[in-house]
């Protein structure tokens, strides 16, 4: 791997580790789900994106984009089975399938995508270490209340749904329309000075 | 004795060599309260990602014994510690106590603790037996020391064989345009920022001083080959602003 190259997987690196972290801070729980992990390096290959390793701290996840001992446990997947691997039913098949190749112990493995999948995020809590527990309440409660009124909208009238999303749609000015328009009124633009030009000569 | 070898660079001054260290002591006992802030400002964050590349470089183990040297607030440490593990060894050097009290208490409150010890110790005569470390690193700090060759050696007699040196240091921009740039940015800007922030800019105009009187690449690529390195090679970051140096003892 030439330096540059080093340099872009590093900062690769640095994203996935701060978002990993991040995400596992809404969790108060998480710290005890890392303490089963202590001390595990999970090595995790995207491919065709370059292999990074997971070492796991009753602190924190750090990713490094070389490791020279043996990692605990290796994954080698594509990123779009991603989803497919949030489904827990669905890891079975995609092991036979060869779709997901595993080394190594696979309960690490296990735990390690446990990090993420038991999280309960404890979004309010953090909106309110910011901006206080009143505006949090709110604001969660809100999105609450729309997300329900969304859904029930969608339950109840599907119809009424798919007409109101046709009617925002149509409201959508095509690129072709616009531009017909912006040449019709060219248009009325020089007529109108020619007719100026024509009164001025006649009333000379 | 000639006179060159009784004096040493102090940024642009020349000084005599024993009144580097406290010169040097000076200028770090007055940026220690704000050293982090000032790094995060002064590089747009990047630093972080420079020491992240150095760490990516090092080949650390859990069990291994590590030496911080320079390490300052305890940024590479923190990492070092918990790769290591609880049965890892890191020690946080610097010739500095302001800021190695800094650095122990930003680490103690993040709790890391346990396998991080704490030494005061000059880089040219480091108070550790012969063949102890696996790692050694020295971040952002070579340039500060009196006698750079004495402290390569020093560092070479107490790595292991088979561990490796890597040193993390600014350096000569590779293009010339990027130079320019870089020259208007560290005189111009920088000791203002220092002012406005640390009301201090003599410490950094110093550190942009002594940044320029720093050895290039190849220069301190050939001084680790001369005090024992092998391997030895260098990867140059943000054009070269900074250089990642590596070597091993065999």
């Amino acid at each position: 791997m030439t330096g540059q190259s080093k340099a872009i997987v590093n900062v690769v690196g640095a994203a996935v580790e701060t978002f990993s972290n991040q995400i596992m801070s809404l969790d108060k729980n998480s710290a005890q789900r890392r303490s089963k992990l202590e001390g595990k390096v999970i090595s995790i290959t995207p491919s065709p994106f370059p292999q990074l390793f997971f070492i796991v701290s009753k602190d924190q996840i750090d990713v490094l984009s070389q490791f020279e001992a043996q990692a605990d446990c290796e994954l080698k997947f594509s990123p779009s089975l991603l989803l497919a691997l949030a489904k827990r039913e669905s890891v079975s098949d995609l092991l036979k399938s060869e779709q997901l190749e595993v080394e190594g112990d696979i309960k690490v493995a296990q735990k390690f995508a446990d990090l993420f999948l038991e999280m309960e995020a404890d979004i309010e809590g953090r909106l309110a270490s910011y901006f206080g527990d009143v505006i949090a309440y709110q604001v969660l409660r809100n999105l609450r209340l729309l997300v329900q009124a969304i859904k029930q909208m969608a339950k109840s009238s599907p119809q009424r749904l798919s007409q109101i999303s046709a009617q925002e749609w149509q409201l959508h000015l095509p690129y072709e329309a616009f531009n017909y328009f912006k040449r019709d009124l060219e248009e009325l633009e020089s007529e109108l000075d020619a007719l100026e030009l024509r009164i001025r000569d006649l009333e000379a | 004795m000639s006179l060159d070898q009784e004096t040493t660079h102090f940024g642009f001054k020349t000084i005599e060599k024993q009144q580097k260290v406290a010169k040097v002591a000076e200028v770090f006992h007055s940026v220690a309260a704000k050293y982090d802030v000032m790094n995060d400002l002064m590089s747009g964050g990047v630093h972080r990602l420079w020491k992240r590349f150095a760490i990516d470089c090092s080949g650390i183990r859990p069990g291994q014994k590590v030496l911080d040297l320079a390490g300052g607030t305890g940024d590479l440490t923190a990492k070092f510690s918990r790769i290591t593990g609880e049965k890892g060894e890191v020690v946080l050097a610097d010739i500095n106590d302001s800021m190695l009290k800094v650095g122990r208490a930003k680490l103690r409150d993040r709790g890391i603790a346990g396998n991080v010890s704490y030494v005061q110790a000059n880089a040219e005569a480091l108070p550790f037996p012969d063949n102890h470390f696996d790692l050694i690193t020295i971040g952002f700090g070579l340039r500060n020391v009196t006698d750079k060759d004495q402290a390569l050696r020093s560092m070479f007699r107490v790595l292991k064989p088979g561990g490796r040196l890597l040193v993390l240091e600014f350096s000569k921009p590779s293009s010339e345009f990027l130079s320019k740039a870089y020259d208007t940015y560290s005189f111009q800007i920088l000791p203002k920022l220092g002012e406005l922030v640390a009301n201090d800019s003599e410490s950094y105009q110093y550190l942009a001083e002594s940044i320029r009187m720093h050895p290039d690449q190849d220069t301190l690529q050939q001084m680790m080959n001369d005090a024992g390195f092998e391997g030895t090679q260098y990867y140059n970051l943000t054009g070269g602003i900074v250089a990642l140096h590596r070597g091993y003892k065999f």
